[in-house]
């Protein structure tokens, strides 16, 4: 669930406060070092390297799965995990590997999906507001401290029952529409303090329209923390999918994605646990590597943080 | 830190653990207090809810007139006894209207003390009757032109004259099987007939029945104490408590653990009734044969669909026996071969049958001019891919299972389904009813050995823009030998005649095939073994409190 | 101060409406209101029984006239009737406030307690075994399913250890008094547990950050320079100032724990907030999820502008334009 969001947003906040004060330099010089620092995290790496083979696992699921994809078997249903399925079977005899295989292209896309949405929403909407400041300013970040208000989930349910389907198009767009605030006031923190800056003026004094200074300057130099932002909506859509999903709301069967299996598992947590253990495993072990990614990226793209 | 450590350990000891089964050690004192639950909570309570979960509380707080008992038999419990044709108590008059008399026991009391009478009965029917009253059934009390208490000297006997004929116009008095009290409801009923459904009445009646509510924890529970006048007999149980538990896996757990002592409308699966038979053993897990019919509807207005052979060949290409079985394990569930439970009296048992046979599938299909394409699935004769969407409520596990099932073994015979389930609020609320579904359609129908579903299956009931959706023939099925035998039926006041009529409206079923029935679903309760006198009913609007006063402990 | 003070009010009276104009207008066009369910599960209704069910729901106006008669009796400050349980808003509201203040609140001071404890050890021990734990710990708190959590605590503590209820708030014919209360703790337990992991995983990060870089500050130094204690150090200069961002972080994950709220409740069958809310979205009873939704959203606006506040009084560097 959208757990983390206001401690991240509130981290992240202090972050471009941060940057502000440092007046970051960016350059390639700047994207080297931070390199080297990330390879250096260990969390992170370790992060990254079970994200990385997470998605490797997710797109090559059709050629590496063990079983062909929802093949129904009614004479195999309820297997224990053991050799001949390594997870065990589900309900209706499918294999659960091969299920969890081929429901992470669909938790994942709509993770990825969706941090890519968010990012560009709140890059543009920050972005803005940043550079046109005046009454857009004041009516996007009204809008942006009216969705930090309220608990998003409510929000989400009434935007589930609002668009129908149930697809990973319909769950992105309602992640998308409510979850591109932390990204915009990231943005438009970082517009605000490069505006200022000479090459800004530079750019306005050489006649450059607006549009190319936001395009051209100032997004490329807001990336940093838009990047850690982006890498910790993967997680979090993942995990607020499966929440929705357990309330009946996510993705729909027969599309089978982590959190639909966590909700259909519950009803035989007794007879068969390992239905719910072992999606509940990879909705945490995803959630966890993008985590710990997102926060190695975070330390390794500002410079202030490690001493 | 230490939750987190925790966390860590459950998840290790719950990865792929069987968990040792058996009874929890402490053994269950015998509590002066019932602990009763459900998985759905009542908006209000009275005639104008539609959930079933009121109907649990109807029978403990209002009891009923006439309860269905686990044989399926009306019983005497308000009443002296059922008018009847030969007896001239009901009298058919000219012009097919009716008179019916009924004599109502004596002593019978509201839990505020005044007694229950006729004129109880007499204000309810006007009351409902009134079309400024947002009440919502009114089929049948439609049909009730009035009700008179003949001698103010008696007010224990009443005359209900019917408009129409009516087959079950003796076992109810009108429709409703229970009664509200005219002392509490009249003057706000008189004042502001639209606003009655705001009354706080509704949310903390004061009934007749066998137990008096004393309080409605909203979002929690509901308290009730026992009627002590209850005339028949002072219920052994002194206290209820009935809790809403929404999720039907902590209700689960809660039955294991001893917390709960009985449940109805728990959304149990039968799955989870075989994890409570084994690690509770002092619960009776009850399955008992019920009415309700799933099937699957086809839409008749289809090009395919409307092609009797297409119908056919689906019911042959389906294992209806596997997907029972999947549904409930055990072979408890039957195949359902029309919409009338075999428990029915007027069930007919020699209908045509589709046993699982998909060779005759195929054949059906290709004599309906459908020839397969190169990957397998069939065109029709205009060269189109036939590919059917099915939808069914989201959200219901076993549904969603059938489908799966459904959708594989219609591609063996070239037939390609595509899953687009929607939220029961819309599937009720227009996709079936204003049938928006382009092929098929998976839900449930409750029936009771009393229900006359003509609305469901007749030609003039299909619901459409110019009637405003009014009618339940969903499917738009439409057959002349079917409407002549419905109108029969509906105007047959002899068991006998009525039932062999019913017979051969599902032959009519089964041969056309306008829905395709797949199996009863059982109803699934839970109790305490040691709890004598439960007798489960499994029909709508008798839940397992219908006899409540008289359930008690074993060694009591 | 003070011009800053009117300013963050004015904000908030702006956020309050421009959320219950959203709220409404999103409820509004959600399919499958009351009446079509009630028509839909009655099939012999009549057209004009429907029509007086839709003038009785109030159905029969369009959005905003609606959503203004809504406002209107709101500022009277009638939140007027639920739908789904035909008694005033107001009723249910605060009966389920309590049930999630008492949860929310308890949630809310462990995971203070634990996490910000748990924090500062870990500054305080940077890079060692504990550290490296806290650290790991706090980010699976962080990305574990709030509801698989739940449900494997359910099957854990409640059915496989049989130490605690599996949901509910109370035992039914509990003596009054101390059993009671004594009964009610022993039922948060585990919700608590499950509602506290995210926000002590949060804290204990947030401090830890907060104490390292604070410990790094020159007024630190100078005190340890100047020989003091290590102990007054901390207590006196490190911790108090490392706290005030908390202060902060605190106020703003109230919306991120209602939401946890939401399904924690729903795991447990709590009848708090979270779980109404859910329920009166689903059930389109739209005067019990506008004034649930604005109840939270009031929480938060309030609970940030304390935080201003508090920020403001805790450090005088703070200065407001």
């Amino acid at each position: 669930m959208a757990r983390a969001a206001t401690p991240r947003q509130f981290a992240l906040d202090l972050e471009r406060r941060r940057k502000e004060a440092a007046g970051v330099a960016v350059g390639q010089s700047y994207w080297q070092i931070a390199w080297k620092r990330f390879l250096k995290h260990r969390l992170a790496m370790i992060g990254g390297t079970v994200a990385l083979s997470l998605t490797l696992m997710a797109m090559l699921a059709p050629w590496i799965a063990p079983h062909p994809f929802d093949r129904i078997s009614l004479q195999h249903r309820w297997v224990q995990p053991g050799l001949g399925n390594l997870f065990g079977t589900d309900e209706l005899g499918r294999d659960v590997l091969t299920r969890i295989m081929f429901a992470g292209r669909i938790s994942l896309v709509v993770g990825y999906v969706t941090a890519v949405s968010v990012s560009t929403i709140g890059a543009l909407m920050g972005a803005v507001a940043g550079f046109y400041g005046g009454w857009i300013d004041s009516v996007i970040m009204r809008l942006v401290d009216m969705l930090i208000a309220v608990p998003l989930l409510p929000l989400y349910l009434i935007m589930a029952a609002l668009v129908p389907g149930g697809g990973v198009g319909r769950i992105v767009l309602i992640l998308s529409i409510f979850g591109w605030t932390t990204v915009a006031r990231l943005v438009r923190g970082q517009i605000l303090s490069l505006k200022s800056q000479d090459f800004v003026e530079a750019g306005r004094a050489m006649g450059a329209s607006e549009a190319r200074i936001i395009l051209r300057h100032l997004i490329p130099n807001a990336l940093a923390p838009v990047i850690v932002a982006a890498t910790l909506t993967v997680g979090n859509a993942i995990l607020t999918e499966s929440g929705l999903s357990y309330l009946g709301l996510g993705i729909q069967p027969p599309i089978p994605s982590w959190g639909n299996m966590l909700q259909r598992a519950q009803e035989y947590l007794l007879k068969a646990s390992w239905l719910a253990v072992f999606p509940g495993l990879f909705i945490f072990m995803t959630v966890l590597s993008f985590n710990f990614l997102g926060d190695g990226l975070r330390d390794a793209l500002d410079p202030r943080l490690k001493t | 830190m230490a939750r987190g450590w925790l966390r860590w350990v459950a998840l290790l000891a719950a990865f792929g653990l069987a968990f040792p089964s058996g009874a929890p050690a402490a053994p269950v004192p015998r509590k002066d207090t019932l602990v009763f639950a459900m998985a759905q909570e009542p908006d209000i309570l009275g005639p104008m809810t539609v959930m079933a979960a009121s109907g649990v509380i109807h029978n403990i707080v209002f009891g009923d007139i006439t309860p269905f008992n686990e044989k399926w038999q009306r019983t005497l419990v308000m009443v002296e006894k059922l008018p009847s044709l030969k007896d001239g108590d009901w009298q058919v008059l000219p012009n097919n209207k009716m008179r019916v008399t009924w004599k109502l026991k004596r002593g019978f009391t509201w839990h505020d003390g005044k007694p229950v009478t006729a004129l109880d009965y007499r204000f309810m029917y006007g009351m409902l009757r009134n079309p400024q009253v947002p009440s919502i059934a009114r089929f049948i009390i439609n049909k009730v032109d009035n009700i008179l208490v003949p001698n103010p000297n008696d007010p224990y006997t009443m005359v209900v004259q019917w408009n129409e004929l009516w087959p079950f116009a003796g076992t109810q008095p009108f429709g409703y099987g229970y009664v509200l009290p005219r002392h509490l409801l009249e003057r706000a009923y008189l004042s502001n007939p639209a606003q009655l459904k705001a009354h706080p009445y509704w949310r903390l009646p004061v009934g007749a029945g066998p137990y008096r509510m004393t309080e409605w924890v909203a979002g929690s529970h509901m308290s009730f104490e026992a009627h002590e006048k209850w005339p028949l007999g002072a219920p052994a149980i002194k206290k209820i408590q009935l809790r809403f538990i929404l999720d039907s896996t902590v209700l689960q757990a809660n039955v294991i653990s001893g917390s709960v002592d009985a449940t109805d409308i728990n959304n149990f699966s039968c799955l989870q009734m075989e994890q409570i038979a084994q690690r509770n053993p002092r619960v009776e897990a009850h399955h008992r044969e019920a009415m309700v019919w799933e099937r699957i509807d086809f839409n008749h207005d289809d090009v395919w669909l409307k092609d009797k052979r297409v119908r056919q060949a689906i019911g042959y290409a389906l294992d209806r026996k596997a997907i029972a079985e999947v549904s409930c394990a055990g072979g408890r569930q039957p195949v359902a071969h029309s919409w009338m439970a075999p428990g029915h009296p007027a069930a007919n048992p020699n209908v045509k049958k589709y046993d699982y046979d998909p060779a005759k599938a195929r054949a059906l299909l290709a004599e309906a001019g459908f020839r397969p394409g190169p990957d397998g699935i069939l065109r029709d004769g205009t060269g189109k891919r036939v590919e059917m969407v099915i939808s069914t409520t989201a959200g219901n596990s076993i549904r969603e299972q059938v489908e799966q099932i459904v959708k594989e073994q219609l591609r063996q015979v070239g037939i390609d389904v595509r899953i687009e389930n929607r939220p029961a609020s819309v599937f009720f609320g227009t996709y079936t009813t204003r049938r928006q579904f382009p092929h098929m359609a998976m839900y449930a129908s409750l029936f009771t050995p009393e229900s006359v579903p003509s609305n469901r299956f007749h030609s003039r009931d299909i619901p459409s823009a110019a009637n405003s959706w009014s009618g339940d023939n969903r499917v738009g099925w439409r057959n002349a030998e079917n409407d002549q035998i419905w109108d029969q039926i509906i105007a047959e006041l002899d068991v006998e005649k009525r039932t062999a009529l019913l017979k051969k409206q599902q032959e009519i079923f089964a041969e056309d095939l306008p829905s395709l029935p797949l199996y009863f679903r059982l109803d699934l309760t839970t109790y305490p073994k040691a709890m004598r006198n439960v007798k489960p009913v499994g029909l709508g609007s008798y839940y397992i409190p219908w006899n409540i006063w008289e359930w008690k402990w074993g060694d009591q | 101060m003070q011009r800053f003070l009117v300013r963050r009010l004015l904000h908030g009276v702006i956020i309050l409406v421009g959320l219950s104009i959203l709220m409404f207008t999103l409820l509004a066009f959600t399919p499958g209101d009351p009446v079509e369910l009630i028509a839909a599960s009655t099939p012999d209704i009549k057209p004009e029984d429907v029509a007086a069910l839709r003038k009785y729901y109030g159905l029969d106006d369009p959005f905003y006239v609606r959503y203004f008669k809504w406002l209107r009796s709101v500022l009277h400050g009638d939140l007027g009737y639920s739908r789904t349980y035909g008694t005033p808003v107001t009723k249910i509201i605060g009966e389920r406030l309590r049930n999630t203040m008492s949860l929310l609140a308890t949630a809310v001071v462990f995971a203070f307690i634990i996490g910000v404890s748990a924090g500062i050890y870990s500054a305080l021990h940077q890079y060692s075994a504990a550290d490296y734990a806290v650290t790991v710990v706090a980010f699976a708190g962080h990305s574990v399913p709030v509801f698989w959590q739940g449900i494997v605590f359910i099957l854990l503590f409640a059915v496989w250890l049989p130490w605690f209820p599996a949901g509910g708030m109370m035992t039914p014919g509990v003596a009054p008094g101390w059993p009671a209360l004594l009964d009610r703790a022993w039922h948060l337990v585990l919700p608590v547990a499950v509602l506290a992991t995210s926000g002590m995983a949060a804290w204990a990060r947030y401090m830890r950050s907060s104490m390292l870089e604070v410990i790094r500050q020159d007024y630190v130094r100078t005190a340890r320079a100047k020989g003091n204690p290590e102990k007054v150090i901390i207590n006196r200069h490190a911790l108090r100032n490392a706290l005030i961002p908390i202060i902060t972080l605190v106020a703003l994950s109230i919306p991120g724990i209602v939401n946890g709220a939401v399904l924690t409740e729903t795991v447990f069958s709590w009848p708090g907030m979270g779980l109404l809310l859910f329920q009166a979205v689903l059930g389109h009873d739209y005067n019990v999820a506008m004034a649930v939704l604005l109840f939270l959203a009031l929480m938060t606006v309030t609970f940030n502008l304390l935080a201003d506040v508090a920020y403001a009084v805790a450090d005088p560097r703070i200065r407001y334009d």
